[in-house]
């Protein structure tokens, strides 16, 4: 499992307040601490890795030492409906377009990713959408 | 109207995304659009027990869209 520091806001949903945003990235990281602290003891075969960015040269070099098959991850499509906004005050206007932007800008940066792994030949499975069917577990892949 | 900057100063503060350098938004908007796509069994059809890769922040954001999960402390307050 990898973590890049540039996505950090990335698992924030749709709809969370700017009030609450704090929670969701306490939570990563203290998730991301837990997983470094413990897994290498009780399930030595996953390992936790931490870069700056899908860019950072030391994860294209981990990419390749690793020797991985494919990569799951999101692509940012949400099929929540934006909350709708109760009145037509300037600041819930701002507000409804910060949220279309954190929309945009979420997509944004799972999709260049995305595009990013598969410029370098590896396939990339969606987490969502992901179907659990007896012993199967369907989903979309994306080919090179 | 200085009520109005703070939220203008205040809503760009939320922008820091988009203003990621070396990103051509159309293009890799275009580009995730053509790509070509299929549904597979991940486990029988296609990887089996081979090593991959599951980017973090993806897990997090499909667990916490979940409608059921409350992070704002809501249900506690009924």
């Amino acid at each position: 499992m990898v973590f890049f520091d540039q996505h950090e806001e990335l698992c924030i949903p749709r709809n969370t307040k700017p009030s609450n945003r704090y929670k969701y990235l306490l939570a990563r990281t203290v998730l991301i601490r837990h997983l470094q602290v413990h897994l290498p003891r009780s399930q030595p075969s996953i390992q936790i890795e931490s870069f700056e960015s899908v860019q950072d040269p030391e994860f294209e070099e981990y990419l390749t030492e690793s020797g991985v098959y494919f990569v799951l991850c999101h692509d940012g499509a949400d099929l929540t409906a934006l909350d709708e906004m109760p009145s037509t005050l300037l600041e819930d206007e701002i507000e409804k377009t910060r949220r279309e932007a954190e929309d945009f800008s979420r997509k944004l940066l799972f999709r260049t990713m995305i595009c990013s792994l598969i410029n370098q030949a590896y396939n990339v499975a969606l987490i969502n959408g992901l179907e659990w069917m007896d012993t199967k577990v369907r989903n979309l892949e994306f080919l090179p | 109207m200085a009520k109005q900057k703070d939220s203008e100063s205040d809503l760009l503060d939320w922008y820091p995304l988009l203003c990621y350098p070396s990103v051509d938004n159309e293009l890799t908007e275009s580009r995730y659009a053509s790509l070509p796509a299929r549904r597979v069994d991940l486990v029988g059809d296609y990887a089996g027990s081979e090593l991959f890769l599951v980017e973090g922040d993806s897990v997090l954001l499909r667990c916490w869209s979940d409608p059921k999960l409350d992070f704002h402390g809501e249900i506690l307050e009924c």
